[in-house]
This record gives structure tokens, sequence and C-alpha cells, in this order.
């Protein structure tokens, strides 16, 4: 038999960008902000969607949520409860979410009025930043009770994200860490992000990211009226 | 860890072009990976191996090149390299302001086929 040596030069995940770029097209078809939300497990990301979706609902701003999760479906009756139209993913076992995968939880949506689509990731600060889903943004959502440290180690998320939820910042005095900490440490990385604090004991704390949603949805599909 | 949808890809890919160049067996996958691409050299060589079987590439074997990640410093101009993606602190001023060049690839070069 003849051997034969094949050049090939194809980067190991084209395929998944390309349909990371279908799904952005479809996405922006139904006028749908989609945020990619990475974090650690247990970093606030469903207190985080229970709390804003209503503003966000209150400011004209109605959202999916498609929920990413390793095993369980808790997450997404938390959300369900809120009267927010959720669909989620079981990974099973897989440690972050693949384009395929969203598009078929996708379809699962009857779209109407809504205007911004939440993808909450699986907990994991790695592997779903090397994943891109066809989101417009990537947030990454930092707990305090992580340690300051954490910017440092997963360096490429916290680069690359376009926002940065430091969340649970009431538990700081019990911590012994300042916020000037953790923010001089993600800004070691990333200069130009906004980084918002968060938390659930003061719900005001939520206005700042809806403002920025809100006015990251209005630079690409323009103002709502 | 993804390395096991990596490993996915790189069967997809490979057979594909296996069978646009009319061969039916592969004898050998030659990869890069970067050192920014977050991948486990290592795990993706055991998830390799155990994917491969009853594939085209049930025989190949994988052959991993390593690419340094290669970062540019803005504060005073100066490349360096890294074979991990730990820190992006520049080793000659310590700033932090660093922008990468490269290392983050996963590519397939080549197969060996028949
Ligand atoms: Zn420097």
């Amino acid at each position: 038999m003849e051997l034969k040596d094949i050049s090939v030069n194809i980067p190991i995940l084209s395929k998944s960008v390309k349909e990371g770029e279908n799904n952005k097209k479809i996405f922006e078809s139904k006028k749908l902000l989609t945020i990619n939300l990475i974090s650690s497990p247990g970093s606030g990301k469903t207190t985080l969607l229970e709390n804003i979706t209503p503003i966000l609902n209150e400011k004209g701003f109605p959202s999916l949520v498609i929920e990413g999760d390793i095993a369980t479906t808790r997450d997404a009756e938390r959300i369900n409860k809120k009267d927010i139209k959720c669909v989620q993913i079981n990974t099973h076992g897989i440690c972050h979410l693949e384009s395929k995968m969203i598009r078929k939880a996708f379809e699962q949506f009857n779209v109407e009025h809504e205007k911004i689509l939440f993808i909450e990731n699986v907990g994991n600060l790695v592997c779903p930043a090397e994943f891109y889903l066809g989101e417009h943004e990537k947030v990454a959502i930092l707990s305090v009770t992580e340690g300051e440290d954490k910017p440092e180690k997963y360096p490429l998320l916290f680069k690359e994200a376009s926002c940065i939820l430091l969340t649970k910042v009431d538990l700081l005095p019990f911590l012994d860490l300042s916020e000037e900490v953790f923010i001089s440490e993600i800004r070691k990385l990333n200069k130009e992000s906004p980084i918002f604090l968060i938390s659930k004991k003061n719900k005001n704390s939520y206005y700042k990211f809806v403002e920025w949603l809100i006015q990251k949805y209005s630079s690409i599909f323009g103002e709502v009226q | 860890m993804h390395e096991a949808s990596i490993v996915q890809e790189i069967i997809d890919i490979t057979t594909e072009q296996a069978k646009q160049n009319n061969a039916h067996k592969i004898l050998e996958v030659e990869i890069t990976v970067g050192a920014g691409a977050m991948i486990e050299t290592d795990l993706l060589a055991s998830a390799f191996d155990v994917m491969k079987n009853e594939t085209m590439l049930e025989e190949a074997i994988l052959k991993i090149n390593k690419a340094n990640l290669k970062l540019h410093c803005l504060n005073c101009g100066k490349i360096f390299e890294s074979d991990r993606m730990i820190s992006m602190e520049c080793p000659y001023c310590h700033s932090f302001e660093t922008v990468i060049e490269s290392g983050r690839e996963m590519l397939i070069n080549k197969i060996i086929a028949e």
C-alpha cells in the first residue's frame, strides 16, 4: 500500500468556530444580545440571573436563559420560578458548552419579544474560555470567597472578558480582604473592561450591570423606544 | 477537561481529509498545541488512545508539537516566551500590560495515511 503524506493545516476547533458564527447569525436575526457567563462553580451565576432578570423585564428587556450544568437541573428550576424562559443543557460530565448544544437548546425557545439571551456556562474557568458559542460578550464572574489570586491563575478569561463581576462583596469584611485588592489584581490583566461589584444583600448593586447590558444592546441593535 | 472534545474534532477532521485523498487508514497524525491553548497534552494523548478505537485512526500514533506562548510587552516593548499560561507578567519590566502574539493555536499539521 502506498503511504500518503497529506498536509492538513486546519485549526482543530475550526468547525466549532464556524458553528458559533452560525449561532450568532441566528441570535442577531432575532435581535438578541447574547452573553456568555463564565465562572467557577458556586460563584453566584444563578443568583445573579434571578436578580437581574426581573430588573431587565421592568426596563423592557425580557431575557432568555440557557443553563448549562454537568449533571443537575436544579439551577433551571430556580430560574423558571422567576417566569423567565429557560432551557437546561445537561452536558453529562462535559466541562463546557459547545455551539452545537446551544443551537439545539435555542430551538426549544419560542422567541417573542425577548432582547437578551444569557448562556450560563458550566462552572469552570478554563474550558469554557476556549469555546466560542456565538456570543456577543464574555462576562467573567468572580466571587470574593475564591480569593484574589484567581485572575492570575486563569489569566485568559480575565484578559478576554468584556465585563467582570465581583460577587458576594458583602462577605469582604469576613475575609479580611478589600475590594481594592481584587480590582488591582484584575486590572493587571485587563485595563479596560468595567468591573462591577455585586452583593445580593444590596439590590442596587445590580443596576450598573443592567445598564451596561442595555448599552451593549443599543450599540448593536440601536436604541429601544 | 475538554480534551475529549478536542480528540473528537481531530478524529472527524483527519477522517474527512483521509477520505478526500482516497486513503482508508490513518497511521500518523501530527498536531501543534500552543502553551496558551489550555490543553493538557498528556490527557489529550490518553484520550486519543481510547477514542481512536473503531475508527480509521485505530493504528495511528499522535505526534504533538508544543509551541511556546509568545507575549509582547507594551510597556518595554520586549518579546518573551513561556511554556505555560500562568503569568502574563513581563520578566524584564514586571508590567502586566502584555499581549499574546502567538501560542494559542491548536492545529492539525498533517497526516500520514494509506
Ligand atoms: Zn516589559
